[in-house]
């Protein structure tokens, strides 16, 4: 009881964002304090003038000894305080493709009803990424972007983080460590020059036994809209024309909308030259299609056939790729 | 780079640079020049933009100085040899500055360098110069980039760091058990401290010192009140003479340790003057310090039984009546100067002038006077304009010169006496000194440097006598300082009162100074182990006890500061409210989603409520009806919402 009544006195209120996780995914531990290289030193530095005021009987060499000692010992509480009212209240690592950058967004929120923190070094484990934060106002928090790279796609665990500091007289050193049970996924390369293999509907519609309104593909190139007829794909009916004029249109595009890009994953990896960069070329075709808008459809490995019409399924699929191995074929 | 230190950090190579002037007088020359010219070379870098030198450079430099005060000093431990290396060291360590991570290093050498000076002085003048110098260094130890951005910001931080450290040092200087053991055996003596008098007095030697306002000792008189004209510090005897020079003459006739005074009759704070012997008194008996041993001889001269290489307080007392001089002390001090480096004629001229002097009546005190009235009757003058003359003879003072300072006379006086046949001596010491009204002590000075005789007199008793007093006797009166002024600057008679009464303001303002650096020192020195177990006792504590208390304030400190950084966001009244109603809903194992309006959530509670509970429903929706006038409603004052958060919790609980 009394323990809980502690959690909830220490505990940090939350930094609302739809990229907060559940509470248990955080692990934030407690801050740790030692005493820096100076520090060791500085303390070294206080009992040579105490052995020295021993020696001489020096009560003013005394009075010099112990006022620094105070201010080292205040010292260690100033460190510790510093960091121990810091929380992460977010870090986020959006996907991004292999070999080029992607965000590490980290916030961090200062709970402290009345000081400053100050001087925050944020370390990312294992990326060799650091940052510096100046200084949070009491209550308030602070975002921090880093840049992040990776050479080979996958899917990763959140990187751990230090946060650490040695304000104000870099006499201790104190510091407190996430782990985020989170994963994020490192896209395959955007590469790779070979044209999209294209369907027309028909053709598309014949081979995997679908109407033609299931086929319906977009592409940005808008035309303009025509009345509904009862032949039309129901599917392009504008809505928002409809609320207007209390009568249904539909959207018209250029012929080349009728292009669908189909994938058959068992045929297009069947000869595997390099595998990576058929993953690469596979990537750069599906970015395309959800970049010009037209219509992406696979058929999985498992004969399972995805139409990539939406954003998220869009994300799945690179999700899928960024974990696909030779193996996942058979 | 090179640049780097003397733009960036000014404030740190001011620093550093000032606590290098400060510890001037305490390490030998060539240490001093060797730091200064350290600095003149980076400061020669830093204008012409000279590439500094490398590491290297300054790592076999700094190995070459410490060679050199190896051999200097012959050893490295003790204040002395430490402190030249610093000096050297922060010298070197300011030259080879390049990078922003050297600076903590520099700034602990500051802390060294500027405490180094107060193991050679506890003086109040140099805490106080030091104190903004700490305050610069400590400064320098903030990150940089805030110290640019917000300096005043910084100060005030260092400012309430200092404000918790006072009473937590003042605490652990109270009460850490001090040991007086010495930790190891670190060298003591000094080559350099020549400040007093040597052993040995010749025409020229006291007028020199009285050109110093140094400061000799502090002196409290507790039981009875003296007036100037008798305040005769007795420093040595000079039995031992070659013309007009005397010298030291070790007998260790009687040699005994000094009794503990049993009342203190007055205190002295002696200042370092790497010399074995004491002012003391007329009449005094018993000496004792704390921090040497204090042995006298059948004449009550004092000495230490080391070198005064740091202040000492001394206390004494005064005793009663001394025994008759003995023998062979008589037949020491009665031996004849030696004449024969004077001519025949002069020779005779002296021999007259002594049988005019002895008369028919050959009583020592008779002779005594007789010489008194000579030097008052033929127009012998007191001053400084003399100089050094250590080949003075007695016949070119007695017959050609006929002026002279302290010295002069009181040679020439005692040469009159042996010659005489009266057994005499010189004696050397201070006499007068200033008063200081505000702290009821005096202060004595170098410039109060002065000797005077003694001879046997009829009852085989020592008797001083000063001859000064009949030839300046305003000196003896005013004391050295009035009456220097007095010559030197030809005051008028109302300058003279103003000068003796001490009353304008830059003379009240220097007593109060001079009072507070007498407390001061006092203090540091009295403060020893017997003082701290004093206090404990009057504490009721022991030696334990006290670092037990010192734990437990460092541990009541340490939650003090916790407690003082309350963490944690102050909640407004509605949200606790909000908390309150949430928690009591939770025991239901009921939550609100996230979409969820104060209406709807109140619905869902009461439809899902267990039926043992429905009773509790108006209470609840009172409660509901409460928290949104409050979160949503116009909004009420911090008491008014205190109130209905009171009122809230007051109707959950309930329910």
């Amino acid at each position: 009881m009394v323990k809980n009544w502690l959690k909830k006195f220490f505990k940090a209120p939350r930094f609302l964002s739809k990229y907060t996780p559940d509470r248990n995914i955080k692990k934030q531990k407690r801050p740790y304090i030692i005493p820096s290289r100076f520090g060791v030193y500085f303390g070294s530095g206080i009992l040579v003038l105490i052995a020295l005021a021993y020696t001489y009987a020096n009560q003013l060499i005394y009075l010099i000894a112990f006022f620094y000692s105070s201010v080292l010992f205040i010292a260690m509480h100033l460190t510790n305080n510093n960091i121990k009212s810091i929380e992460i209240s977010e870090l986020f690592v959006p996907n991004f493709f292999q070999d080029e950058t992607g965000i590490l967004k980290i916030t961090l929120h200062n709970n402290h009803s009345k000081y400053s923190a100050r001087f925050l070094n944020i370390d990312i484990i294992g990326y060799g990424l650091t940052s510096v934060v100046t200084e949070i106002p009491p209550n308030s928090f602070q975002t921090t972007e880093m840049i992040l790279q990776k050479r080979s796609r996958g899917k990763y665990h959140y990187p751990k983080v230090t946060l650490s500091s040695k304000f104000p007289f870099n006499l201790f050193y104190s510091w407190k460590r996430l782990t985020w049970d989170q994963e994020f996924f490192v896209y395959p390369a955007r590469e790779g020059h070979a044209d999209p293999p294209y369907s027309s509907e028909d053709e598309l519609s014949k081979k995997l036994d679908l109407t033609s309104a299931r086929l319906d593909s977009q592409s940005d190139n808008f035309l303009g809209h025509k009345e509904y007829t009862a032949y039309e794909n129901y599917k392009r009916i504008d809505w928002k024309v409809y609320a207007r004029k209390n009568k249904l249109y539909v959207k018209t595009f250029e012929t080349e909308s009728s292009k669908i890009c189909y994938i058959d994953f068992s045929e297009y990896f069947r000869n595997v030259g390099d595998f990576e960069k058929r993953i690469n070329q596979l990537t750069k075709w599906i970015f395309d299609s959800q970049k010009w808008n037209t219509l992406f459809v696979v058929k999985l490995s498992n004969d399972e056939v995805t139409f990539l019409d939406d954003r998220k399924k869009f994300e799945s699929l690179l999700e899928k790729l960024s974990v696909f191995r030779i193996q996942d074929l058979t | 780079m090179s640049r780097l230190l003397l733009t960036d950090y000014k404030s740190l190579a001011f620093c550093i640079f000032t606590s290098t002037l400060l510890l001037f007088p305490d390490v030998p020359l060539w240490c001093f020049t060797l730091g200064i010219l350290f600095w003149l070379w980076r400061l020669f870098c830093h204008v012409f933009d000279f590439t500094i030198p490398s590491r290297t450079i300054t790592g076999i430099l700094s190995f070459l100085a410490l060679g050199v005060v190896l051999l200097d000093f012959r050893t490295l431990m003790g204040k002395e040899p430490a402190a030249s290396f610093i000096v050297i060291l922060a010298g070197l360590k300011s030259l080879e500055f390049s990078e922003e991570s050297e600076k903590d290093f520099l700034v602990l050498l500051g802390f060294f360098l500027i405490s180094s000076k107060f193991l050679f002085s506890y003086d109040l003048t140099y805490l106080i110069l030091s104190i903004p110098i700490y305050v610069l260094l400590t400064l320098n130890l903030f990150p940089t980039a805030w110290l640019k951005a917000s300096r005043n910001r910084a100060l005030l931080y260092l400012g309430k760091v200092c404000l918790l450290a006072v009473p937590m040092a003042a605490l652990m200087f109270v009460f850490f058990p001090r040991i007086t053991k010495k930790l190891m055996e670190l060298p003591t003596s000094s080559r350099y401290g020549t400040s007093g008098f040597s052993e040995s007095v010749s025409p020229g030697s006291i007028s020199r010192l009285s050109l110093s306002a140094e400061i000799v000792m502090r002196v409290e008189l507790f039981n009875n009140a003296t007036n100037l004209s008798s305040l005769y510090f007795r420093g040595q005897s000079l039995e031992k003479n070659s013309q007009m020079t005397w010298n030291y003459l070790r007998t260790n006739e009687g040699i005994k340790k000094s009794l503990v005074p049993k009342e203190t009759d007055y205190k002295i704070i002696l200042e370092p003057h790497y010399r074995s012997y004491i002012f003391s008194l007329r009449n005094t008996e018993r000496m004792m310090t704390e921090t040497l041993g204090i042995y006298h001889d059948l004449d009550f001269n004092f000495r230490f039984d080391s070198f005064l290489e740091k202040k000492a307080v001394i206390l004494a007392s005064f005793g009663e009546a001394r025994p008759q001089v003995n023998a062979v002390t008589i037949a020491r001090n009665t031996k004849m100067p030696d004449m024969s480096m004077l001519t025949a004629e002069q020779q005779k001229q002296i021999q007259v002038l002594v049988s005019q002097l002895k008369g028919k009546n050959a009583r020592p005190e008779q002779i005594s006077k007789s010489i008194l009235d000579h030097f008052s009757s033929n127009r012998f003058a007191y001053t400084l304009e003399t100089g050094e003359n250590p080949s003075l003879n007695l016949h070119d003072f007695l017959f050609k010169q006929k002026k002279g300072y302290c010295e002069h006379y009181a040679s020439a006086m005692a040469l009159l006496l042996r010659l005489s046949g009266v057994p005499a001596r010189v004696v050397v010491g201070y006499h007068g000194g200033e008063f200081n009204p505000m702290g009821n002590f005096w202060t004595i000075r170098q410039k109060d440097a002065h000797a005077w005789v003694e001879y046997v007199n009829s009852q085989n008793n020592w008797i001083y006598v000063d001859p000064v007093s009949v030839v300046a006797p305003q000196r003896i009166e005013l004391g050295s300082n009035v009456y220097n002024s007095i010559i030197n600057e030809m005051l008028t008679e109302d300058e003279i009162r103003k000068k003796i009464s001490s009353t304008d303001t830059i003379s009240q303002l220097s007593m109060w100074f001079d009072n507070i650096n007498y407390r001061w020192s006092t203090f540091l020195l009295e403060y020893d182990f017997d003082r701290q177990k004093d206090i404990l006792k009057s504490l009721n504590l022991s030696l334990g006890g006290a670092l037990v208390m010192i734990l437990i304030a460092l541990f009541i400190i340490s939650v003090f500061i916790n407690l003082l950084q309350k963490r944690g966001v102050k909640k407004k009244f509605s949200e606790l409210s909000f908390n309150e109603i949430n928690n009591w809903a939770a025991q239901f194992d009921l939550q609100k989603k996230d979409n969820e309006g104060p209406v709807n959530w109140l619905h869902r509670i009461l439809q899902q409520l267990p039926e043992k509970n429905k009773n509790s429903q108006p209470d609840l929706e009172k409660a509901f009806s409460m928290w949104i006038q409050m979160s949503y409603q116009k909004p009420l004052s911090e008491t008014e919402n205190k109130r209905t958060f009171s009122e809230i919790r007051k109707i959950i609980r309930r329910a």
